[in-house]
């Protein structure tokens, strides 16, 4: 028996696990540390490619664009942050409908300047790996190790930094944060944009896989609110646990015979939601967080 | 400056007799016939809607030159967005009905939104022109108030699968997402492979819009598939080439579509060369037949499309057969009300019996796509179809096909009004 359709899925399922907690970090990080639960998170994915395919388009250089379009993305996470979830912070209600709004804006907009045609990107890293006779594109392998970087990154901001205690601290109790001097508004600011410029991140990366359109974003969406939700709370650990364990669980599923990509995906999503009756808080969250 | 009362009455008597005389010139007194148009701004289809509303409108513009039909002026009112969503869509047609008062409407690119408000065309008693493809609009999702004047999924296949199977070989793997518009392609190119003595390996559903396409790839059973039959839309087939190259399928089996799964795309790049489409037009003047080069030159010049078939300003390619479809249903509309001398809805019986008589309608300015066949039972047009594929970069006829006439699923001259 040829096991290499096994051994590619299970490589796929891998590699993409790590694609997919590096869609979902700015949104774990977003929900974990400010409770902001950011219906925006996709858009702002989809812009992020967007701004990169307008880069690339000018400068031709895709590592350009993969700087660029977070930052800018990132600027404009911190006015949003600033302007209109700052005055609704004690309503978290609120906040949700506020990013959806922000949401519907930049779809919106993007429909009417960048168009409403899918746009390719070419892979700036092109080369292939052959198992079996099937190949598999090195550049997803590059995706998932930068993917891996930041994640490290990440941790090593929140944990060993002055900036990151501070964070963590806003997070565990912001009023006591306040009355020790740590400027919780800042921090509520820069987690945002912080969150949104990942998101621009992981959109530029992204994009020589899926593509660039208006609507991207809703693709990623419900895979990311998930694999946040089942990871735990701002758990950088379970996030990464719980999309690696659902992208592995998709792809084995679709290697079986009989199953169809689309039974496949429903098989896993059952799985994940089985797994959040089991634990309520999800993987590493627990009830007070 | 201030205009005093006897300055104002001269004015007003002025522009009156003014446009009385430009109202004889023109048209008769008639109100001016108005046709709805079912306009996804926004969502999955917005840009092919966009396209459809300026074929609407140059088809508009030059019957007004020609006086209109029957002396009346033609107006388009374009219903607010119908968000690729059918529930919206369907709302949108009642709207534009009993709301903006239209007297025919030419419908969403959206198959899923065609489906739900053909029962609604009936209720309402309104002539709906759909210009989505899925074979039910024209089968039994649909009813006599339903016309398509341009191809069913169902022809397109039926055209095709002959020379496919000729040419691309005989073991077939069919990969479809989960709409509408994919699946009624899956099961009507399974049908006819099956019927042909070939044989399908499997058919592979794919959620639609999945982000990730190599796990849906590597089911292929590569040892055993000649040729793979993809039936994706436009922001599927984006991502499916690009994957189906790197994994090394392109190089190793034919892959066979509709155009439909890329009227929208640049196939100028590497994943798309090499792959073969079923289509009704071909994209570029040069591989326009010359029996039909007047009519290609005028059709591309009223709705702004290049000889490469890109828009003028060459940014956007555009799904010129696809626009067929709205172009020539305000010519069905025209036939019609020419045909039964319909005056206004109450007229809208004797239009649909005008129009349900087999009938070839040549080509000419009204259908530019060339000569098709009008079939009573189905409501449905038939025309030429191709085989192009992708040599260089550009999309190429390898053949002219016959119309891929069907047997029809209903025969809606028996149904009531």
């Amino acid at each position: 028996m040829d096991f290499s359709p096994f051994l590619f899925q299970a490589l796929n399922g891998f590699v993409w696990g790590w694609v997919l907690a590096l869609i979902a970090l700015g949104l774990s990080l977003v929900y974990g540390i400010t409770g902001i639960i950011n219906m925006a998170h996709g858009a702002l994915y989809m812009l992020g490619a967007v701004i990169g395919w307008y880069v690339i388009q000018a400068t031709g250089n895709f590592w350009v664009a993969l700087l660029v379009a977070p930052f800018i993305v990132g600027v404009l996470g911190i006015l949003v942050e600033a302007l209109m979830l700052r005055p609704l912070h004690a309503q978290p209600a609120a906040t949700i409908i506020a990013t959806f709004a922000v949401m519907l804006i930049l779809q919106q907009t993007v429909l009417m300047t960048f168009g409403g045609t899918p746009q390719s990107i070419e892979k700036p890293w092109p080369g292939l790996i052959s198992i079996g006779d099937r190949s598999y594109p090195q550049y997803r392998l590059v995706v998932a190790g930068l993917s891996a970087a930041l994640l490290v990154l990440i941790g090593i901001v929140l944990y060993r930094t002055r900036v990151g205690l501070w964070i963590r601290a806003v997070r565990q109790n912001p009023e006591l944060a306040t009355t020790l001097g740590i400027p919780v508004s800042l921090v509520y600011s820069l987690v945002f944009g912080l969150g949104s410029a990942l998101a621009a991140f992981a959109g530029v990366l992204a994009s020589p896989i899926v593509s660039v359109d208006h609507q991207m974003g809703l693709d990623i969406l419900i895979a990311a609110f998930m694999i946040v939700i089942v990871g735990g709370l701002g758990s950088l650990k379970g996030a990464l646990i719980a999309a690696l364990s659902y992208s592995l669980l998709e792809n084995l599923l679709s290697a079986l015979p009989g199953v169809d990509p689309i039974l496949a995906k429903i098989m896993a999503l059952t799985a994940m939601g089985a797994l959040l009756l089991w634990r309520p808080h999800g993987l590493f969250g627990n009830a007070t967080a | 400056m201030k205009i005093s009362r006897r300055r104002f009455l001269q004015y007003s008597a002025g522009t009156l007799a003014l446009s009385t005389v430009i109202g004889y010139a023109g048209f008769s007194q008639a109100r001016p016939i108005r046709i709805g148009h079912q306009l996804d701004t926004t969502g999955a289809v917005a840009a092919f809607a966009k396209w459809h509303n300026k074929a609407i409108d140059a088809a508009m513009k030059r019957l007004n030159e020609q006086k209109g039909i029957a002396g009346r002026a033609v107006e388009l009112v374009n219903s607010d967005d119908s968000q690729t969503n059918p529930n919206v869509g369907k709302e949108q047609f009642g709207k534009l009905v009993s709301q903006k008062n239209v007297d025919f409407v030419i419908g969403s690119v959206f198959s899923g939104t065609n489906i739900a408000t053909a029962p609604v065309a009936k209720e309402l008693k309104t002539v709906y022109f759909p210009q989505g493809i899925a074979t039910s609009i024209v089968g039994e999702s649909g009813n006599r108030y339903i016309f398509k004047s341009y191809h069913s999924v169902r022809a397109a296949v039926e055209a095709g699968y002959r020379w496919a199977l000729d040419n691309l070989g005989k073991r077939w793997t069919i990969i479809a997402s989960d709409l509408e518009f994919s699946q009624s392609q899956a099961q009507d190119f399974a049908a006819k492979v099956r019927e042909a003595g070939g044989q399908v390996i499997d058919t592979i559903i794919v959620p639609f819009r999945t982000p990730d396409f190599l796990s849906s790839l590597n089911k292929i059973n590569l040892a055993r598939t000649d040729a793979l039959y993809q039936a994706f839309n436009a922001v599927d087939t984006v991502r499916f080439m690009p994957a189906a190259l790197e994994f090394g399928l392109t190089k190793r089996v034919p892959v066979l579509g509709l155009i439909e799964g890329i009227d929208v795309l640049d196939v100028n790049t590497a994943p798309y060369e090499g792959t073969y489409y079923i289509t009704s037009y071909p994209r570029r003047s040069d591989q326009v037949a010359s029996d039909l080069t007047k009519l290609d030159t005028l059709y591309r010049e009223r709705v702004g499309i290049g000889a490469d078939g890109k828009s003028l300003d060459g940014k956007e390619v555009v799904p010129i057969a696809d626009l067929f479809g709205s172009w020539q249903a305000l010519s069905l509309i025209k036939l019609g009300i020419e045909q039964s001398n319909w005056q206004s809805a109450k007229d809208t019986p004797s239009f649909i019996q005008a129009l349900e008589v087999n009938r070839i309608l040549k080509a000419e300015e009204g259908f530019p796509q060339g000569e098709q066949f009008l079939r009573a039972q189905d409501h449905l047009s038939f025309h030429s179809h191709y085989i192009e594929r992708v040599e260089n970069g550009k999309l190429s006829v390898k053949t002219r096909l016959p119309e891929g006439l069907y047997t029809p699923s209903v025969d809606y001259t028996k149904e009531a009004f």
